[in-house]
């Protein structure tokens, strides 16, 4: 069975601006940085705004939580895959509007590229620092996201990739 | 029927994981000799101790599995190497996608009872000249083997991890 994000927390409202320059929801991002302090001092919060892949709201309509992303190659698998970065609330992390982000990002990101087959984005890639993971990190395939370990860098850092499961290689 | 007149329904699966087998074993010897599938220097008694399961059509059998265990160290992982074949006039018929479930389960069930040995998942090399447009599709829906890389003569290495398995 599959569980929605907006079945797994219903008081949150979703969205997908990805390539859309939606300014509000930039502006919105910039002010959720420059609340919570935690975009890194060398990182543009304008450039990184146009990085936006999700945006969640809670039932005021207040940002509490974003993903944003970039494309690349992973050469391991020949494939241009996303990478993507999220950030909730501290107040939220312990609630479930985290993983449900996760999920509608995933589900949003998957049916962008069915219908931008041009792009040719095949899935998520992430490199995991084990000491970030914990116990997840020991799990090498995580069945929600559909996450799994495909090697190491040489810092020991987890490489990761989630596919569609509807994207084509190119052979 | 396919064209060719062979059968197309799913065939009969034996399992045969460390059960030491002693039929399923003397098929797979002969069905390896019958289509010379075996490399110079491999003992076919010693393979036929790695046999997981074969499919019988009409009390032939048409489809192999074995598998290995080895450690592979890009991924710090002891996985078991598969190997499949299938016998020429019954490919594209279904011999594989009907062996792939009862392959995952017989050898995730032993590694959840042989905790010991550390076993992580099913791992496999392709070759691109077999499968044709089958290689496009990133995640083979019936085995739910990834693609997570290329070897350096081009074969595609699939990996399958077992949803009980945790790192140390």
């Amino acid at each position: 069975m599959t569980i929605t994000a907006e079945e797994m927390a219903p008081d949150f409202d979703f969205r997908f601006v990805w390539q859309t320059d939606d300014a509000e929801a930039q502006a919105d991002a910039i002010g959720y940085w420059t609340r919570l302090g935690n975009l890194p001092h060398n990182a543009s919060a304008e450039e990184r705004a146009k990085e936006l892949v999700c945006t969640v709201r809670d039932g005021t309509g207040r940002l509490v939580g974003l993903v944003t992303g970039r494309m690349g190659l992973i050469d391991q698998v020949r494939a241009r895959l996303a990478f993507l970065r999220g950030s909730i609330e501290p107040e939220h992390r312990r609630g479930r509007v985290g993983f449900a982000l996760m999920l509608f990002t995933r589900a949003a990101m998957e049916r962008w590229s069915a219908e931008h087959p041009e792009e040719k984005l095949a899935g998520f890639g992430g490199f995991m620092e084990a000491e970030e993971l914990k116990e997840r990190g020991r799990q090498p395939y995580w069945p929600m996201t559909r996450f799994g370990l495909i090697g190491y860098l040489p810092d020991g850092r987890q490489i990761r990739v989630g596919w569609f499961r509807d994207f084509r290689l190119d052979i | 029927m396919t064209d060719s007149g062979v059968p197309d329904g799913a065939p009969d699966v034996r399992v045969a994981w460390r059960r030491d087998d002693e039929g399923i074993e003397a098929d797979a010897i002969a069905f390896w000799a019958r289509l010379s599938l075996l490399p110079e220097g491999v003992d076919p008694a010693v393979r036929a101790k790695e046999i997981v399961a074969g499919a019988y059509r009409d009390g032939e059998l048409v489809g192999l599995a074995t598998a290995a265990i080895e450690h592979v160290t890009f991924l710090k992982a002891t996985m078991a190497v598969l190997r499949a074949a299938t016998a020429p006039d019954h490919r594209r018929t279904g011999v594989q996608r009907a062996l792939a479930g009862p392959v995952h389960a017989a050898l995730s069930d032993w590694a959840a009872a042989n905790a010991e040995v550390g076993l992580a998942g099913i791992i496999g090399f392709v070759d691109a000249s077999e499968l044709g447009d089958f290689l496009r599709v990133p995640v083979w829906p019936a085995s739910g083997l990834e693609v997570i890389g290329y070897t350096p003569e081009n074969r595609q290495i699939r990996v399958r991890w077992f949803d009980h398995f945790r790192f140390d």
